[in-house]
């Protein structure tokens, strides 16, 4: 570049010098000789420019001096460099100093007195023409061409500094030559100087110059880019959607990311009318979506459908006329449906026809809907059962494997962990359906298929624990069915499901009172435990106590190993040879039933030890009719022993 | 060497990162509950520990006769 603006510059010089020489000559004709005449007296000397030569020849001119009008003839000899001389009329001092006899310039006049000229215009006339015009030419490529040059040079530099990320180097330098560019370029500059405004955060300023370019050109694709993403990137979706509504008409969306951030734009406003409750034209804009398909799967399915966003809508609104519309139309659609969306949008309207039933006070319909929610877990879930037992006996996993698995859960993929919330859901709500069917069966028929309906109940809420084992509700419901309903064992599985409750949140009070209850029982339970533990071990080291007994004892009890360790047991050491005393075995009795009857005095709510009162009851009078028999049987022997004993020895003492 | 061509504007918005959608900050989890019927199943259906406590007692007085207070 450098090199080429001064040989232009140099071809510039060169032709102003020849205007200026045409300029000097004034063109009336010339014409060339061979003679060189000496200067005399009255010459009139012309100068020539530095560098300047003309060829050997005889020019004829004119010169004005004075007012006057002098014809000349200049005389340029072959070789001969002399300065130029003229002759005419007056003699005066030379116009611009001796002629240069640089390029050899002389000449000698001819002809005198006033009019001297003759010849033609010829051939030096057009050749000043020709140096005019060239003039002109080279000023204007220096006006238009060279001096734009230096600010395109620049405005490059410029560029080089905006692709190197130098955007406060930059700026001055685009700003400078915006204005001076050729028109061609006046329009990336501006971009360029509103994309480094945007680089460098100064958002204002970058949006009105982009706003401008945007007035200007409402299709230039690259400036409605950046404008819309500008305002996309301060929230403001409203202006961002207007630029690009206007790239879409014009059919730009394939350009770039046009596409990209149109579906970008749309989606965060359909957002927002969801936040809103503008829920008709959330079901537009996110239809929009759909058709432009960047960001498609990021919409919720249930989102991008119209019928399922306004039959949620209703079903909130407890508008159940118009959920079963919406819903509805989603069945009959069936095959008209997307078919990468069909299975998950047929079981929304299932699910939505359910819940509405569920929520209508219409005879059958909680039957309707416990159908509707199997063919929707079907249609969601249909590799999996739709119940499976309630896990009783499995150990409770410890806390670190609890976590462990919390873990794990949570970190599966989103969507993932949307489908398994609302299969339990579902499944949950199933239960429930039982619960409604249960409550509102006749008392008769509910208590005799008790079983039944708490057996289905149980089957669904374990699918819903399955899916999730941190839901707190289905513990709560579980656990208070079975407390109330359940025998025993059942009991006892009932507070350990509220109990799990309890740790997962639980805090209704009607829980925390069973809870606490059943805890103070246990404690008792396990004190009067320790207590019969005390009695039977003495009893069994009772040498009055025959050892059959003992150890018949030990073999019925063994049972209860968790108690005891019955390998540790009391040896049956004392083994009597002498059978017990009357007296001893009513002391035995009486001291086992003074600890049995302090025993059963903390255990009186207990309604299954009422069998063990009959019998302490029923020992006492047996150990007392021992007692007094063994009385009346001495006491027979007494007056057996006297009888005999008046009759022989009354005989003797005669 | 060959010379470089100069910078153009879809180089410079090349350079801008993608249009992301978040769609967590966009619709935070309460407000999706409201709108997404997968989400909204146990809320549509009003069900929380209150109703469902409800419902069970529903049963029991259904089978009982009457809700104990504490099994003894």
């Amino acid at each position: 570049m450098e090199p080429a603006i001064r040989v232009l510059s140099r071809l510039a010089r060169l032709l102003v010098a020849a205007a200026a020489l045409a300029a000097a000559l004034t063109l009336g004709g010339a014409t060339a000789a061979t003679a060189a005449p000496s200067p005399g007296p009255g010459d009139v000397t012309v100068s020539l420019p530095p560098g300047v030569t003309l060829p050997p020849g005889t020019y004829h001119g004119t010169v004005k001096q004075g007012g006057k009008q002098v014809p000349v003839t200049v005389v340029v000899a072959p070789g001969a460099p002399a300065p130029g001389t003229t002759t005419g009329p007056a003699a005066s001092t030379p116009a611009g100093g001796p002629a240069a006899p640089a390029g050899g310039g002389s000449g000698s006049g001819s002809g005198g007195g006033s009019g001297g000229g003759s010849g033609g215009i010829g051939l030096p006339v057009l050749i000043g023409l020709l140096l005019a015009l060239l003039a002109g030419g080279g000023t204007a490529l220096y006006l238009k061409v060279l001096v734009p040059r230096r600010h395109v040079v620049a405005y490059r530099r410029a560029l080089e500094q905006v692709r190197a990320g130098r955007y406060d180097e930059a700026l001055p330098v685009l700003t400078r030559t915006e204005t001076v560019l050729p028109p061609r370029l006046r329009t990336d500059a501006r971009f360029f100087i509103a994309f480094a405004l945007y680089r460098i955060r100064d958002l204002a300023a970058a949006e009105h110059r982009l706003a401008a370019l945007h007035r200007e050109n409402p299709h230039n694709p690259d400036v409605g880019y950046l404008l819309a993403y500008l305002r996309a990137g301060r929230g403001d979706f409203d202006g961002a959607e207007r630029v690009l509504d206007v790239m879409a008409d014009a059919g730009l969306l394939e350009v770039g990311q046009l596409r990209r951030l149109y579906g970008m734009v749309l989606a965060e406003r359909g957002f927002r009318a969801i936040r809103e409750g503008r829920i008709d034209a959330a079901a537009e804009l996110f239809e929009k979506v759909e058709r432009l398909g960047d960001f498609a799967a990021q919409v919720p399915v249930d989102l991008r459908n119209r019928n399922v966003l306004l039959g949620t809508k209703a079903l909130f609104a407890r508008d159940v006329d118009t959920a079963r519309e919406q819903f509805s139309a989603l069945d009959r659609a069936g095959d008209r449906l997307p078919a990468d969306q069909r299975d998950a949008l047929l079981a929304a309207g299932k699910l939505g026809l359910a819940l509405a039933g569920w929520l209508s006070e219409a005879p059958d319909a909680v039957t309707t809907a416990d159908r509707l929610l199997a063919e929707a877990l079907r249609l969601l879930d249909p590799h999996e059962a739709l119940e499976q037992p309630w896990p009783d006996g499995t150990a409770d996993a410890d806390l670190a494997d609890r976590l462990a698995a919390m873990v794990d859960r949570a970190s599966r993929p989103p969507e993932e962990i949307d489908r398994d919330r609302t299969l339990r859901d579902v499944h949950f709500l199933r239960g429930m359906v039982v619960l409604r069917e249960w409550a509102e069966a006749d008392g008769p028929a509910a208590r005799d298929a008790a079983d039944d309906y708490l057996d289905r109940a149980l089957r669904r809420f374990a699918r819903a624990r399955e899916l999730d084992p941190e839901f707190s509700d289905v513990y709560l419901v579980v656990g208070l069915l079975r407390y109330y309903l359940s025998d025993e064992d059942g009991r006892r599985a009932g507070v350990a499901a509220l109990r799990e409750a309890q740790k997962l949140g639980t805090r209704d009070p009607r829980v925390l009172q069973i809870i606490n209850h059943h805890d103070r029982l246990s404690r008792a339970n396990r004190d009067a435990a320790d207590a019969y533990l005390q009695i039977l071990d003495q009893y069994l080291r009772d040498g009055t106590v025959r050892d059959q007994v003992r150890s018949a004892l030990i073999a019925r009890m063994g049972r209860y190993g968790r108690m005891r360790d019955w390998d540790s047991r009391p040896e049956l050491v004392r083994v009597r040879t002498v059978a017990p005393t009357v007296a001893e075995l009513h002391q035995r009795s009486e001291l086992l039933l003074e600890r049995v009857r302090q025993l059963l005095a903390n255990q009186s709510g207990n309604a299954d030890l009422s069998g063990a009162g009959d019998l302490t009851r029923r020992l006492e009078h047996e150990s007392r009719t021992l007692a007094d028999y063994a009385r009346a049987v001495e006491e027979q022997e007494a007056e057996l022993l006297t009888m005999l004993g008046d009759r022989l020895l009354a005989d003797l003492e005669v | 060497m060959p010379r470089r061509q100069p910078l153009t504007p879809a180089e410079c918005l090349r350079s801008l990162p993608e249009p992301r959608l978040d769609t967590s900050r966009a619709l935070p989890e309460e407000e999706l509950r409201g709108a997404e019927l997968g989400r909204a199943v146990l809320s549509i259906a009003q069900l929380n520990h209150v109703n469902e406590t409800a419902a069970v007692r529903d049963v029991v007085a259904n089978v009982l006769g009457d809700v104990p207070d504490v099994w003894t």
